[in-house]
């Protein structure tokens, strides 16, 4: 009993983290509509803002997360205005908007390289002190809890804000058709800017997250992405909830595979859900 | 593209190889005169660093010596190093480079099998002796030019499970071990001689390498109830198995390889009290301080080695002069007892040390030191 309980568990922590990768990534897509991998590098970069003020500077936890968050919008808005605006405004295709953002990917990671050097860092003190909860026979942290209440509140944060407010209806639009929603009065660059800050900020919490929970590296930017798109497009592109439920399902398969193979399996397990879901239910888990 | 722009691309492609002609020409030394190159890979960058961070001093003390004296017959000694960043491109980007280009005598390194199994069959194939510090088993039967002043880890993995059975007294170990070179050496290893003495291990578990999210194979351990948990891992996944293990209850004690020796690993609170094996060389306090006031380092356990390895090239090319063939034969046969890292450095036929010795280390306040049962 208490094994299956820690899986549910290991499957729940991991699912939080992804749902926050896919649900920044799953706001930039719907508006930018293109595959934003330099999403990716705002996680890391977060990550290492937070390391560099928790770590390095001493300072508390809720100030290091903040500042990482606040950092991994900035620099999601700043590379929008400075290399997808310029690309969008010359009508460039999705192909090149897609290898402009490989190259932010490899710009960012190369730098936090140099910056901080491609070791291994963990953003933690001491784990001997750190609480540890125990449901029905499984072991949670209370790490692990912050970043669960944490991935759920932001969830329905968004859902609130895209379903009530000015902003949320105007991302809607965008979402529906750019052209149209410009016709009508929406300003969608400004749209767009914020969505990036949101939307970078959300995938630098995911950042943070992780390097709380299992530690960060300067490449580890990719397979945090490849996570989130996998769980953003189980979930159905576009919708809150179906990322959310896509990356629990993703985390939820993960490990379940992982009890019964080695656990060198466990992405090659992530990309043949992709692969079914992508064949026989390309419109994600929820019905349309 | 325009007949203009095509001339320009032609004139520029043209410019490049020249350059790229003039570059490999001028930068070969011809035999006989100038610096004898002796070529360093090893990890400057990346988790690996700490390594090469150690083993630098010990060549640059060493080099600084022989120059001071008067070189080989001569002939001053010029290092050239290489980061090949614990990674088989690395390995193999830094061994094209060293010798194609800058055309060394020799190489030291790689410290790390991953990229010493890309880069030595390029040492083999071109002629160039060299000296590793990588551990993994089968390392040394790339070829005849390769020889290792580290112990290789089948008798690494045959000492753990020597000293886990007998010494610590456990006799039930699940396995969580690294898919590499080195990892699956120490895994089998470990594995053949703790089920010949009579343990049982109750899981094994591969992952591949830089994974921190471990807490799946863990808890498959915590049911398997071993007595104690073999991790040869590199320290990023090191550092997430403690953490994890103590967040999930697991009271097994955690036993490493000798990738463990590096801050990036000592230095997190959540690792103090693992056990982990390395190679045992001396590290004389006479040594220790000549590197400190030389190169303002702090000699660890591969700088003397570092140092061993360039002083038997010096030795060997005093002997031999600078020629590949001669050089491996000389290497065949030696019996270096000059050596700060060991009392006697000699290679059986495969090229590994004759003598090699193992002790187990401590993680204890940021650092690591001798263990005492």
């Amino acid at each position: 009993m208490d094994i299956a309980a820690q899986l549910i568990l290991n499957a729940i922590i991991a699912g939080a983290i992804y749902s926050l990768l896919a649900l920044g990534f799953n706001l930039l897509y719907s508006t930018a509509r293109f595959f934003d991998l330099g999403y990716g590098a705002m996680s890391v970069a977060g990550a290492y803002v937070a390391y560099t003020f928790y770590n390095l500077l001493d300072l508390s936890v809720p100030i290091a997360v903040l500042a990482g968050v606040l950092a991994a919008g900035t620099l999601g808005f700043v590379v929008e205005k400075l290399v997808y605006r310029p690309l969008r405004a010359r009508k460039a295709t999705h192909t090149v908007l897609l290898i402009a953002s490989l190259g932010v990917l490899i710009v960012i990671q190369a730098v936090i390289s140099i910056i901080f050097s491609s070791q291994f860092k963990i953003l933690s003190k001491d784990v001997n002190l750190e609480p540890v909860f125990n449901v029905f026979g499984g072991a949670i942290t209370q790490t692990q809890v912050i970043i669960l209440v944490a991935a759920l509140l932001i969830m329905v944060a968004l859902a609130l804000t895209l379903k009530y407010t000015l902003f949320g209806k105007a991302v809607n639009a965008i979402a529906d058709d750019e052209e149209v929603a410009r016709v009508v009065g929406v300003n969608s660059e400004r749209v767009i800017g914020v969505v990036f800050f949101v939307g970078s900020a959300i995938g630098g919490a995911a950042g943070i997250a992780t390097a709380f929970d299992s530690g960060i590296y300067p490449t580890i930017g990719l397979p945090l992405l490849l996570n989130g798109v996998i769980a953003f497009i189980v979930g159905g592109v576009g919708n809150v909830y179906g990322a959310v439920l896509g990356a629990f399902a993703l985390a939820i398969t993960e490990n379940a595979a992982a009890w019964f193979l080695p656990g060198e399996w466990k992405f090659a397990i992530a990309f043949l859900v992709l692969i079914i879901f992508l064949i026989f239910r390309p419109q994600g888990i929820l019905p349309k | 593209m325009n007949t203009k722009s095509k001339a320009v691309v032609g004139i520029v492609a043209v410019l490049l190889l020249i350059a790229g002609w003039w570059i490999l020409g001028v930068q070969g030394t011809p035999e006989g005169k100038g610096p004898i190159k002796i070529g360093a890979s090893l990890p400057l960058t990346g988790e690996a660093a700490s390594y090469g961070e150690m083993t630098k001093p010990g060549i640059d003390l060493a080099v600084r010596e022989i120059n001071d004296s008067g070189g080989i017959e001569g002939r001053p000694i010029e290092i050239v190093y290489e980061d090949d960043k614990c990674s088989s491109e690395g390995g193999s980007s830094a061994f094209n480079k060293l010798v194609a280009v800058d055309k060394v005598a020799a190489v030291i390194g790689p410290v790390c099998s991953v990229a010493a199994s890309a880069a030595l069959p390029i040492a083999q194939k071109s002629g160039v002796p060299t000296l590793i510090i990588a551990s993994a088993p089968g390392l040394t039967k790339i070829g005849d030019y390769i020889f290792r002043v580290y112990p290789s880890d089948s008798l690494q993995g045959k000492f753990a499970a020597e000293y886990v059975f007998n010494t610590l007294g456990k006799h039930a170990v699940a396995i969580l071990y690294v898919k590499n070179d080195w990892g699956e050496g120490l895994k089998d290893t470990f594995n053949r001689r703790f089920t010949e003495l009579g343990g049982t291990v109750t899981l094994s578990e591969g992952i591949v390498q830089g994974r921190t999210d471990v807490r799946t194979e863990l808890t498959k351990i915590k049911a398997s109830s071993p007595q104690l948990i073999y991790i040869p891992l590199q320290p990023d996944s090191g550092v997430a198995v403690a953490k994890q293990a103590k967040a999930l209850g697991i009271n097994a004690p955690l036993f490493g390889g000798d990738f463990f020796d590096t801050k990036e690993f000592t230095t997190p609170s959540e690792t103090a009290g693992i056990l982990f094996t390395i190679g045992k060389f001396n590290n004389p306090e006479e040594f220790k301080a000549r590197i400190k006031s030389e190169t303002g380092a702090d000699s660890a356990i591969l700088t003397p080695l570092g140092y061993d390895a360039l002083k038997v090239f010096a030795y060997v090319i005093g002997e031999a002069g600078i020629d590949p063939q001669a050089m491996q034969r000389e290497l065949s046969d030696l019996s270096y007892t000059d050596g700060e890292s060991q009392p006697l450095i000699s290679f059986d036929k495969d090229g590994d040390l004759e003598a090699a010795q193992f002790e187990v280390r401590v993680v204890k306040s940021g650092k690591s030191e001798p263990f005492e049962k």
